[in-house]
């Protein structure tokens, strides 16, 4: 006879075996990839172990600090600019108004675009020999195209600023834009009859109530653009390159003497974004647990 | 004039059928407090809600201490509402949801408008008034509210009393000129919301403020209520003091209301009125001469087993302390709660009187 005991064994047993294809995936997916990058960073271009000694020279190179803090400042810019998008979004789509179903699914579609695609339209749109440029021009507000503006391959990042905050405002809007929907109606009223105007409604009532879920959303999109390839390829400036591009640039160098820097600045960024992540969630679970959520 | 006078207005929602309130009516005095008793849907909490600017009447006026409120936004009335969820902001602790309105420089008396940064400025307008003052008043609340030591308290650790005293608490600190309170109590227990009536009655008091309420139960009506007012098919039809309604209904629908159960059809000449049951003398009834019906409340039976009535008990249904029969007599089905000592039986006989006081025609 089949005691308790084995009865809640085998079906622990069962939910092991169940989860252990996805458990093998993630190794050779993720695990493995990850590793071979931290060993890779200990070792010198000639197979030699090397020690510290790659990330010393990442850590000391000039370049590195100022990709660090070039990808660091268009990151923060884009999150920052679309957190206040967002918060417009939000605002305006929890409204009632004629094409807001339209206005609603265009926020949702806008994800979905590569971001690949998204820095291409920009460049058919941004660049001097693009639409906007045309347009200027014809309008007969710049002599030749030519006076455009740089808003793409620029130095300052702007391009790369314009497709973060383009691709990722209607997501961290829609983050927003649930929250806002929620009971957020009832006490705006409430702060209303209390004697709150329009702005003091705003910042008492409404942003605490949405600052939880635009700032998850907002990390993430922080890290994605941090992160990012794709875009500072394609619009970014040669003179100023982001830390991904970087990365990649070393890796792929002829010159395999390169190649452990690269794996040192991944893993040292690899870290730098996981401890934005866990000093950010620690800083909202301390926020969620004082709001009692 | 009144205090707070609501003339003509009319409000239909659109999609609605018909008018959610129609030529409504309702004048308050400074420091009463008006219930607006009415079932539930009949446009009790849309008229709170034109009063304190949450919604737009289609025509008609509210004026409150002789300012017209039509047109202004909520936060220019000095109305306060206390809603049926306490609606507490959970990013500020109890002292903090108190002094909301002072702090943010939004209450309506000079004197409380307090300084929400230290550098002494509140943040888009209002006046400084020393933390001190701030503190002061916040702590006098609390002891008002019977929440002594529940300053720095999470909003999340109240308790639904305490939320809701806490709400109510906040509102008073913002010195409305009128606090409107939309069933403030449907959302707590009997035991708690009998404590919590008695001391927003308390609190009406001691403050002089003038209060709105809004409910559906006439008990709480009756048991906060200088005067009710009855809401029907969206119109006043009535205001008076509670003892009235109970003891001299104008109509049937507020009869129901109060807990006439028993409708006979009767002819009135003067003050006497006849029905199957009798003749009855009812000094000061409303109805004029002609048809009208007699009244009689379900506790009106007295004289159990010796009363000059006789009918016959049709069903019997227990209810603790009393008993509900329903007798037949001459023809008409009467619903009356006895003291459960007298017991009787399905198609037993039974003689009874009807108290003078419990008995009404309209």
């Amino acid at each position: 006879m089949r005691t308790n005991k084995s009865v809640a064994m085998n079906k622990r047993m069962s939910i092991v075996f169940s989860f252990l294809p996805l458990v093998i995936l993630m190794a050779i997916a993720y695990v493995w990839p990850v590793a071979a990058v931290v060993r890779g960073s200990f070792f010198d271009g000639g197979g030699r172990f090397a020690g510290f000694a790659n990330y010393a020279d990442v850590l000391g190179s000039y370049y590195f600090w100022d990709s660090l803090l070039f990808t660091f400042k268009v990151s923060l810019v884009s999150t920052a600019i679309s957190m206040a998008l967002a918060v417009i979004l939000a605002l305006a789509l929890r409204e009632r108004f004629a094409g807001r179903k339209l206005a609603l699914f265009i926020s949702q579609y806008n994800l979905s675009i590569p971001r690949m695609a998204a820095a291409m339209m920009m460049v058919f749109l941004l660049s001097q020999t693009g639409l906007l440029s045309s347009i200027v021009h014809k309008l007969g507000l710049t002599r030749s195209v030519g006076d455009f503006p740089w808003l793409v391959y620029d130095a300052k990042g702007v391009g790369l600023i314009i497709v973060y905050v383009w691709k990722f405002f209607p997501y961290i809007g829609l983050s927003a834009l649930g929250m806002l929907q929620g009971a957020s109606r009832e006490y705006e009223q409430q702060a209303a009859t209390l004697g709150a105007g329009k702005f003091k409604r705003f910042f008492y009532v409404i942003l605490p109530a949405v600052v939880p879920a635009i700032a998850v959303s907002s990390i993430l999109v922080f890290a994605a653009s941090f992160g990012d390839y794709e875009v500072p390829a394609i619009l970014g400036s040669p003179q100023k390159r982001s830390v991904s591009v970087m990365m990649y640039l070393k890796y792929v160098d002829p010159d395999m003497r390169d190649r452990p820097e690269a794996f040192a600045m991944m893993v040292l960024i690899s870290i730098a974004l996981v401890a934005v992540i866990v000093a950010y969630y620690r800083l909202t679970s301390r926020g969620a647990r004082r709001r009692g959520l | 004039m009144s205090y707070l006078e609501m003339t003509g207005v009319t409000k239909t929602y659109r999609g609605a059928e018909g008018p959610v309130l129609r030529d409504f009516e309702l004048s308050a005095e400074k420091g009463e407090i008006l219930v607006i008793l009415g079932a539930s849907g009949c446009g009790k909490t849309t008229a709170l809600k034109i009063v304190s600017g949450l919604e737009r009447q289609d025509s008609g006026r509210v004026v409150l201490d002789g300012g017209v409120l039509d047109g202004l936004p909520p936060e220019k009335r000095s109305t306060a509402m206390v809603f049926q969820k306490s609606l507490l902001f959970r990013n500020m602790n109890v002292e903090e949801n108190l002094s909301f309105a002072p702090r943010l420089g939004c209450a309506t008396e000079p004197g409380i408008k307090i300084a929400r940064l230290r550098r002494g400025r509140p943040l888009f307008g209002g006046r400084l008034t020393p933390r001190s003052e701030l503190r002061r008043k916040t702590d006098e609340m609390l002891e008002l509210l019977h929440l002594e030591g529940f300053g720095k308290k999470r909003v999340t650790e109240l308790s639904g009393g305490q939320e809701q005293r806490v709400s109510l608490g906040r509102a008073l600190m913002a010195q409305p000129k009128l606090l409107l309170l939309d069933e403030p109590l449907s959302a707590l227990d009997s035991g708690l919301k009998w404590s919590l009536l008695a001391h927003i009655k308390e609190l009406g008091g001691k403050l002089g403020a003038t209060m709105l309420y809004v409910t559906h139960d006439q008990k709480e009506a009756s048991a906060v209520a200088d005067r009710i007012a009855f809401l029907h098919n969206g119109a006043i039809t009535r205001c008076a003091a509670p003892y009235e309604f109970y003891s001299r209904p104008s109509s049937k629908p507020e009869a129901d209301f109060f807990g006439w159960e028993n409708y006979i059809p009767a002819e009135k000449t003067g003050a006497r009125v006849h029905c199957a049951l009798g003749d009855f003398d009812i000094p000061g009834a409303r109805a004029a001469s002609g048809q009208a019906l007699l009244c009689v409340r379900p506790e009106a039976a007295v004289n159990i087993g010796a009363g000059g009535i006789r009918g016959v008990v049709a069903s019997v249904a227990p209810q603790g302390l009393e008993t509900l029969y329903e007798v037949v007599c001459a023809g008409a089905r009467l619903k009356l709660a006895i003291n459960a000592r007298h017991a009787f039986g399905a198609g037993e006989e039974i003689a009874f009187d009807l108290d003078a006081g419990m008995v009404w025609a309209i």
